[in-house]
């Protein structure tokens, strides 16, 4: 084609002895916003640091507007009218939105910040994504997570860019942000811009794309355009083989309540949830980022405080305990921040592990370490961590391996209730439908299981019932073949209209 | 993936690396002031090593409480003020308190081991209050201990009137004074009792913190505080039970200075240990971010400042020049660190 902007061939990386790029071509034109899908892994990120001059590649030629194009740094990168939106913002928190607008592209004469004229460029970028809502003067940390990213999304205007690579950016909004942020990404497009749009999410890169490339294990492996597709193809060529069943169902059956919470409140907003939670029942928690179920699930873990309510944990019942109680009582929670509160990022996987259920492996306050080493090894084994060692610390593990130590923590302590806060974010698909497999014997070993996900085809896929949180208020749960996702949706937002 | 599972060579060498790497450093810089004092031979000779080892005894015996303090990711500023106020305290009660105690108990010798009780438990004390204030006000360690750093300075000299507190040489034992000699009595003991003292202390902290619960829940704080929480640790407990024993570790160092002074209680002693037992941690090792340290490199830490200062006093180094150079080693010792675990800080 000739009307491409951006044009990347057999575009090579490697690092010491592993291949991250092996013969990568991409192409995107004006008008056009292509999406960039495969496993994690696969090498977006390696691809989208190329793109950015953060790397540069050992062969392969780039061209933009067809001329070479070799960025030595993000800042050539810009210059040249490559911007990029990254995954986790980039912004400085504690400046203003005009300040972040024009970070780095400062407007000055004789030595001084021309203020009125950042004003003006600031205000009319923003008119220009048709949200003059956001004031110029707002400090960014005020701002929500949607509207951060339209800022990042205006300085790459203020910049001129003609090719704006988006980083998972629905990662962390909400159903509403999203879809604010695809109603921008197909004004850009119309205005004349190239978009390449990096997701998990295929049902997210349907609405939002025309075309598409699939990476695996760094070679560009399909491309064509969406309309001519369906997802099943395209999981078939990021696994590299037949999805099969990427939930796999194994049989169980619920027995009696092992958690039940009466008029429970842990915020001011919604109306007190009922909620009980069966032996062998794997339940759903759906609604909308930020409607209260993450907070509802630290409360009842000790995390947070609980407002009103009781909770009853196999038969007894109190309001708020602490988590040391909480694992007492058999109850294991996993986060949703990995990084930031799950794991202990420096420290070994057999610590990671190991740490709410040390206890067990201590006589008179002295660990056996030899016992722990063991069982972490089997643990390992059983949920087939790819690691040097147990004591190689979680850092260097992928995605999907923190997870499974972070899941495999809840099974060392020998908790019955599980409370999973996002299982299966950010990681790859294949650990995903592991994740699954090993839900579902959970349940069938009489474990109760509690999910909290914004991926409707994983409640759908592995849940027996769901219950649907909008504004702090909770839904009855009721059986998965009751709702539709589109029934789902309809009721997470519901509370949007309300008041 | 399946990270490459590296050869046994390597292995070997890393883990070779690991656990003689601190050392490293420190015979690096024993041949560079050996080269530099050939002439005269005095440095690396027997006598002079035990004054060295000496040296180390007080900056040691705090740097234990303060590599837990930092393997739990905080700081304390407050020791050097921590051990004027036990000297203090020290003198005070074997000037004035000791004489109101009866006969009877005093035939027995008591004196001294009371001090030193009072020594311990007054800088257990200061340690408690640091981690109750860090844990009850949930304010940085490094505000909490730069107040108390002034406070305990302040009470000491307070308490001692603004001078020094003198004790009469008849209520020392002589034995208090040669835990700290550089020749030490009996001479099989080849160094002095303190030394002894400071190593048998060492092992008992690394069996601790390998081996026992609260040991690794200080690595689990430092290392990340949210899932150490989540984890179900009582981590504002574990805080001041962290700084309590980094307290008697203070205090104990603080009953050294008493002896290394000969007996006086100086309001004025000690100010700048806690930086140089905080350099003597991070050289060792330690982060600041929390989560690393270990006792071995602590104490090659602790003996490289005491090698540095020494080797620079018979290498002829005027003290200006001398301080430069340790503030040059300190630097390069913990980029080189961060080089060998490949990252940086």
């Amino acid at each position: 084609m000739t009307n491409d902007l951006l044009e990347m061939t057999g575009v090579y990386k490697s690092f010491g002895a592993t291949r991250a790029l092996d013969g990568v071509s991409m192409s995107v034109g004006a008008g056009e916003v292509r999406a960039l899908i495969g496993e994690n892994g696969a090498g977006k990120s390696t691809l989208m640091k190329i793109l950015s001059g953060a790397y540069r590649p050992d062969a392969g030629s780039m061209m933009l507007e067809g001329r070479p194009y070799s960025p030595r740094g993000p800042r050539e990168a810009l210059a040249q009218g490559v911007a990029m939106i990254y995954q986790e913002l980039a912004l400085a928190p504690a400046l203003s939105v005009e300040a972040n607008i024009l970070l780095g592209q400062e407007r000055v004469r004789s030595g001084f910040l021309r203020l009125r004229e950042h004003r003006r460029i600031a205000a009319e970028a923003l008119e220009l994504l048709e949200h003059p809502d956001i004031r110029p003067d707002a400090k960014v940390r005020d701002l929500g997570v949607g509207a951060q990213q339209l800022v990042e999304v205006a300085r790459a205007l203020v910049s001129r860019a003609r090719v704006i690579v988006f980083d998972e950016p629905t990662s962390s909004l909400s159903e509403r942000d999203a879809q604010r942020l695809f109603a921008i990404i197909e004004r850009l497009r119309r205005r004349g811009l190239a978009i390449v749009y990096i997701s998990h999410f295929l049902e997210e890169v349907r609405r939002v794309a025309q075309t598409y490339t699939v990476l695996r294990d760094g070679r560009s492996v399909a491309e064509g355009k969406l309309a001519e597709t369906n997802l099943r193809t395209i999981i078939g060529h990021m696994v590299g083989r037949d999805p099969g069943e990427l939930f796999p169902r194994v049989p169980h059956e619920p027995g009696e309540p092992v958690l039940e919470l009466a008029g429970f409140r842990a915020g001011s907003r919604g109306r007190p949830a009922n909620l009980t939670l069966r032996r062998g029942e794997i339940l759903g928690l759906a609604g909308l980022v930020g409607a209260g179920r993450t907070r509802l699930v630290r409360a009842v873990f000790g995390l947070e405080p609980v407002v009103a309510g009781r909770v009853r944990v196999a038969h007894i019942e109190g309001g708020y305990a602490t988590p040391r109680a909480r694992i007492e009582e058999g109850i294991g929670f996993l986060s949703e921040d990995r990084k930031g509160e799950g794991l202990a990022i420096g420290l070994a996987i057999e610590d990671n592990m190991t740490y709410p259920g040390l206890r067990r492996h201590a006589r008179l306050g002295w660990l056996r370490l030899k016992e722990r080493r063991d069982e972490v090894v089997r643990w390992m084994s059983r949920l087939r961590i790819a690691a040097t060692g147990p004591l190689q610390p979680v850092g260097g593990l992928s995605g999907g391996n923190q997870q499974k130590v972070a899941l495999a923590r809840l099974l060392h302590q020998q908790a019955d209730v599980l409370l999973l806060d996002e299982p299966t974010r950010g990681i790859d698909v294949g650990s995903k439908a592991e994740i699954y497999r090993l839900l579902g014997e959970l349940a069938a070993r009489g474990k109760a299981i509690l999910v909290v996900s914004s991926y409707l085809p994983e409640l759908f896929g592995i849940c027996d019932r769901i219950a649907v949180m909008t504004r702090g208020s909770l839904t009855e749960a009721l059986p998965v073949d009751r709702w539709t996702e589109h029934r789902v949706m309809e009721v997470a937002t519901r509370g949007d209209e309300a008041d | 993936m399946l990270p490459a599972r590296p050869g046994l060579h390597r292995r070997l060498l890393t883990w070779a690396w690991t656990v003689f790497g601190p050392f490293a450093g420190l015979a690096l810089i024993t041949a560079l002031f050996a080269w530099m004092t050939r002439h005269s031979g005095q440095f690396l000779s027997v006598d002079n090593w035990r004054t060295i080892v000496v040296h180390t005894v007080i900056v040691g015996t705090a740097a234990l409480g303060m590599t837990v303090i930092i393997i739990a990711g905080g700081i304390d500023l407050s020791v050097g003020s921590t051990v004027a106020l036990v000297t203090v305290c020290m003198a005070l009660f074997m000037k004035k308190v000791d004489p109101l105690l009866p006969e009877a108990l005093r035939a027995w010798k008591v004196t001294m081991p009371l001090a030193i009780a009072l020594g311990v438990g007054v800088g257990g004390l200061c340690g408690a209050l640091n981690g109750a204030l860090i844990s009850g006000l949930r304010v940085v360690p490094f505000i909490i201990t730069l107040g108390t750093y002034q406070a305990y300075r302040g009470l000491a000299t307070w308490l001692a009137s603004s001078t020094t507190v003198y004790v009469s040489a008849e209520m020392r034992p002589p034995w208090f004074g040669r835990i700290v000699a550089i020749d030490p009595e009996p001479r099989w003991l080849l160094v002095a009792p303190g030394v002894w003292m400071l190593l048998g202390l060492s092992l008992a902290l690394a069996i601790f913190l390998r081996y026992s619960l609260p040991g690794r829940y200080a690595y689990a704080i430092g290392s990340n505080e949210s899932t150490a929480r989540l984890c179900g640790i009582n981590v504002p407990a574990m805080k001041v039970w962290i700084y309590w024993l980094g307290g008697l570790a203070a205090g104990l160092a603080g009953v050294l200075q008493f002896a290394f002074l000969g007996g006086v209680g100086a309001p004025t002693t000690a100010s700048g240990l806690e930086l140089r037992v905080i350099a003597a941690v991070v050289i060792g090792g330690g982060s600041l971010s929390g989560g690393e340290g270990t006792v071995l490199g602590t104490l090659v830490g602790c003996l490289i400042m005491a090698v540095l200062e020494n080797g620079c006093v018979h290498a002829g180094i005027p003290n200006a020049i001398q301080d430069i150079v340790i503030g040059v080693i300190i630097i390069i010792a913990v980029t080189l660190d961060r080089l060998r675990r490949g990252r940086t800080a």
